[in-house]
């Protein structure tokens, strides 16, 4: 019984699909198992049948002639045959010297002319070489070209890549650098406008006022302040706290409105004067009619610069 | 040419005995009893008639040159002629690097092959035989006659047809050993 394994060896034989040392180990095999031998022999007469399976074609008539051709140029086939006729060999020379004494003469002219004709082929062929050997000779030099122009794109390609990776760098580079600048910028203008404003921390005009404490910021860009107050006395009644800038290219105080206070004596508030301040020389603080004034008219209880 | 067929095949063998003797006549009537069935063979692998035109002068010059290694004991002359001219088609699809585009081509087109005229390109006797592979084809699967053809016209390795059908190779191997034997045998039963 033949396994599996040894049925498939045995097709690749069959199929000439072995390569050469799996051939030789099989055959190896061969050479020891009967069975495995008869079992090929077998398979082989079975697997060649399906050369009939194909389509039937007949070869062109033409063939024939051209095959039959071959004959005397092929070498001659070496075996039994030359021992056999052996004993015919002297009758053979003798033969063919008589005969060809006889026809050399006329064949003296044929042979001649197929010299001739043979040597027109022959140069028919020889020119076909030439241009055979000029054909291969121009593809590999196109085949060198090719190899020279992918050794050159290789080259290129890596380039091409360095530069790439370079441009990546700066790029990233480039993009971080719009977030630092923005960063810079903000900090820039948060130095100015710290620089821009004004503190001006102001003083009691009034005993009463003593223990109070008053403070105004100023931002003369935005044109706009605040005002800080702490203990301050409740306002009497028609009355409230009112803000004023002094700037001396006015006439009189700016109002910066009323200032309202809560029951603690806190107050943080912000103010826009109506007019632009263009120096805020001092602050002020008066005590004012409910809603406030346009000018000072009460007194003033804080001022500062 | 008529393997299954004893006298047939004895005389196929004697031919080439005779040929492997330099018997130029021999060599010529065995022209006329094989040209008709390799031609068809080699024509269906590559599928290019000056090829297997080509082919069939190249095989002939090999039987002729080569006659006498063929040992009759083991197998038909039939046989032998047919793997001699399958192995040169193969090297001729092979050399000409067209060997992956026409085997698709042949695996495609197998199936629905023009057939040509039986009766006027074959034998009797070989005309009974040709019915008689066909009969047997038809009873392998269609997957085993698939793999079969490939590897037996296409000439692909076990390996390659399997990565061409995109299939396990242990799969193809059962393929091709289940659809051979089946043909051996339903070939020996109906011999």
């Amino acid at each position: 019984m033949i396994d599996e394994a040894s049925q498939d060896l045995a097709i690749q034989y069959v199929l000439g699909t072995l390569d050469t040392a799996g051939e030789r180990a099989f055959e190896a095999e061969l050479r020891a198992d009967y069975d495995l031998l008869a079992f090929v022999n077998d398979l082989r007469e079975s697997t060649a049948l399906l050369a009939l399976a194909a389509p039937a074609v007949l070869p062109p008539p033409h063939l024939r002639a051209k095959v039959l051709a071959i004959v005397p140029a092929a070498a001659a086939p070496p075996g039994p045959a030359l021992a056999r006729h052996l004993a015919w060999l002297p009758w053979a020379i003798a033969a063919s010297l008589a005969v060809g004494c006889v026809i050399l003469f006329s064949a003296r002219e044929r042979s001649r002319a197929e010299t001739q004709r043979g040597l027109a082929q022959s140069e028919r062929w020889r020119a076909e070489a030439e241009s055979g050997r000029s054909e291969v000779e121009k593809s590999r030099e196109e085949a060198t070209k090719l190899r020279e122009k992918i050794v050159f794109l290789e080259s290129q390609s890596a380039y091409l890549e360095k530069q790439t990776n370079l441009l990546k760098t700066e790029i990233a580079a480039v993009q971080a650098e719009p977030a630092s600048l923005r960063n810079e910028i903000a900090l820039l203008k948060g130095r100015d406008a710290l620089a821009q404003i004004r503190i001006a921390a102001l003083s009691a005009q009034v005993t009463r006022f003593a223990k109070a404490g008053a403070v105004v910021l100023w931002d003369s860009e935005k044109q706009r302040g605040i005002v800080k107050l702490v203990n301050l006395p409740k306002p009497e009644a028609g009355k409230d706290y009112q803000i004023w800038v002094i700037d001396p290219i006015y006439p009189t105080p700016i109002s910066g409105g009323v200032v309202p206070v809560g029951a603690d004596g806190a107050a943080r508030v912000s103010f826009k004067p109506d007019q632009f301040i263009a120096t805020p020389d001092k602050f002020a603080i008066s005590v004012e009619k409910a809603g406030g004034a346009t000018t000072v008219a009460g007194p003033i209880v804080f001022m500062g610069n | 040419m008529t393997p299954l067929n004893h006298p047939e095949r004895q005389i196929d063998a004697d031919l080439l005995s005779r040929v492997a003797s330099g018997d130029e006549a021999a060599f010529a009537r065995l022209y006329d009893r094989f040209a008709p069935g390799l031609f068809s063979l080699v024509l269906k692998m590559v599928r290019d008639e000056k090829e297997a035109e080509d082919v069939l002068q190249d095989g002939f010059s090999h039987i002729w040159r080569r006659a006498t290694t063929y040992d009759p004991a083991r197998s038909s002359a039939f046989t032998w002629a047919v793997m001699v001219f399958r192995h040169k088609a193969i090297d001729r699809l092979r050399m000409r690097l067209r060997f992956e585009r026409i085997v698709e081509k042949a695996a495609t087109e197998f199936s629905d092959a023009p057939q040509a005229d039986e009766a006027s390109a074959a034998a009797p006797i070989l005309r009974e035989q040709c019915t008689l592979v066909r009969s047997a084809l038809e009873q392998i699967t269609d997957e085993q006659k698939l793999a079969v053809e490939l590897a037996f016209f296409g000439g692909l390795t076990h390996e390659e047809i399997a990565a061409k059908l995109d299939t396990p190779l242990g799969t193809i191997k059962a393929r091709i050993r289940r659809g051979l034997l089946r043909l051996r045998d339903f070939l020996k039963e109906s011999a």
